[in-house]
């Protein structure tokens, strides 16, 4: 059933003081939106933003963020935004503690599988950014099942909520397959190395899985911003080259210079894209 | 495009992909799993025909081909 516990250790748990020296200052680790804009800061809260919209959150709603990483969502919408009530669940257990660290008023969250989690009140409004991913592994996907997946996904989602809930959801998508040796061999490693047990869903995929729970009322794309972003993750982490390979390692400073070169080429190539999405509740 | 020029722009793009693959005799009903080629190779042929053919065959249509046929009829479709 997609990541587990395990795997997901494998791709957030390297340090918080790795991650911290590559990202934005809040910590997004998903695509910025670079609307205006050529910072990396700037267009992160572009993005925070576009998915506060497409949730209809106000600040007397009570709000999930599905995946919620080191924070940077539910901090932007408790500090930033004003909402009382918000709440975010992961399954890395380092991104936990940097969201203890943080202890921002307003704020809670759980070290659990979404598919676990048992809150006590249900939703008005659900965000996630770039969790989807972790849904279905590349064995599922193959197999046919990923589909089903999210579709189980989207109902727990739908559970979850109160009927006249809005979802803003983010997801990476699975566009073409590389034709060429060295980018179908790149893609694979990074899927398997560097994010074991999950993979990109497809387009159509999210359409059918929301059925029938969710009705998509907005979808954007933004390929080239997460081209953009993964640029800047590069460029941050090769301006702190020595530093990382004396703290963490050789391996570690190649593997993610490889990892985000391949990610500004699948950008490019149209390998991979990006969607945001506004849903509605089908109550 | 016939059967034959099809079969042969086939073999002479794995030809262009790696010259050491022998491919023996081959019809519509060739499956293709049984040609030895890897999923990366696959593809890569794919990429040379697609280059010749001047056309792009669609992701969704190249998971569900088995045989030269379901080939030949996709390059059809498409031409």
């Amino acid at each position: 059933m997609g990541s587990t516990k395990e795997e997901v250790q494998v791709s957030y748990d390297v340090s918080n003081e790795f991650f911290r020296l590559w990202l934005d200052e809040r910590m997004n680790y998903t695509c910025g939106v670079f609307e205006g804009t050529d910072n990396l800061e700037e267009a992160q809260v572009k993005k925070l933003n576009v998915i506060h919209d497409f949730a209809h959150i106000t600040p007397e709603k009570r709000v999930l963020d599905i995946g919620c990483g080191w924070g940077a969502n539910i901090e932007f919408l408790a500090a930033d935004k004003g909402v009382k009530d918000v709440n975010g669940v992961t399954l890395s257990s380092a991104q936990y503690e940097e969201i203890k660290r943080r202890a921002v008023p307003n704020v809670t969250a759980e070290c659990v599988n979404f598919f676990d989690y048992e809150p006590k009140e249900k939703f008005d409004a659900l965000t996630s950014i770039c969790m989807i991913e972790h849904v279905a592994s590349p064995e599922e996907a193959r197999g046919g099942r990923a589909v089903d997946l999210y579709r189980r996904y989207f109902k727990r989602a739908h559970e979850l909520t109160n009927p006249g809930a809005y979802f803003g959801l983010q997801t990476i998508l699975r566009n073409f397959v590389p034709r060429n040796k060295k980018d179908i061999q790149d893609i694979g490693w990074v899927t398997y190395k560097i994010f074991p047990g999950g993979i990109t869903p497809r387009l159509e995929d999210i359409v059918m899985g929301v059925n029938p729970y969710w009705e998509v009322v907005e979808v954007k794309t933004r390929r080239e911003d997460y081209g953009k972003t993964c640029w800047h993750w590069r460029d941050r982490l090769r301006k702190n080259e020595t530093l990382i390979r004396e703290k963490w390692g050789n391996e570690v400073f190649d593997d993610y210079e490889r990892y985000l070169s391949t990610c500004v080429t699948a950008f490019d190539k149209h390998y991979q894209s990006l969607a945001q999405w506004s849903l509605r509740r089908i109550d | 495009m016939t059967d034959q020029e099809i079969l042969g722009m086939f073999q002479e793009s794995v030809r262009e992909v790696d010259g050491n693959v022998k491919l023996g005799e081959m019809t519509a009903s060739t499956e293709l799993a049984s040609l030895g080629l890897d999923s990366v190779m696959t593809m890569e042929v794919i990429g040379v025909m697609e280059e010749k053919l001047n056309v792009r065959f669609p992701d969704e249509d190249l998971a569900t081909l088995k045989t030269m046929g379901d080939l030949m009829t996709l390059v059809r479709r498409l031409r």
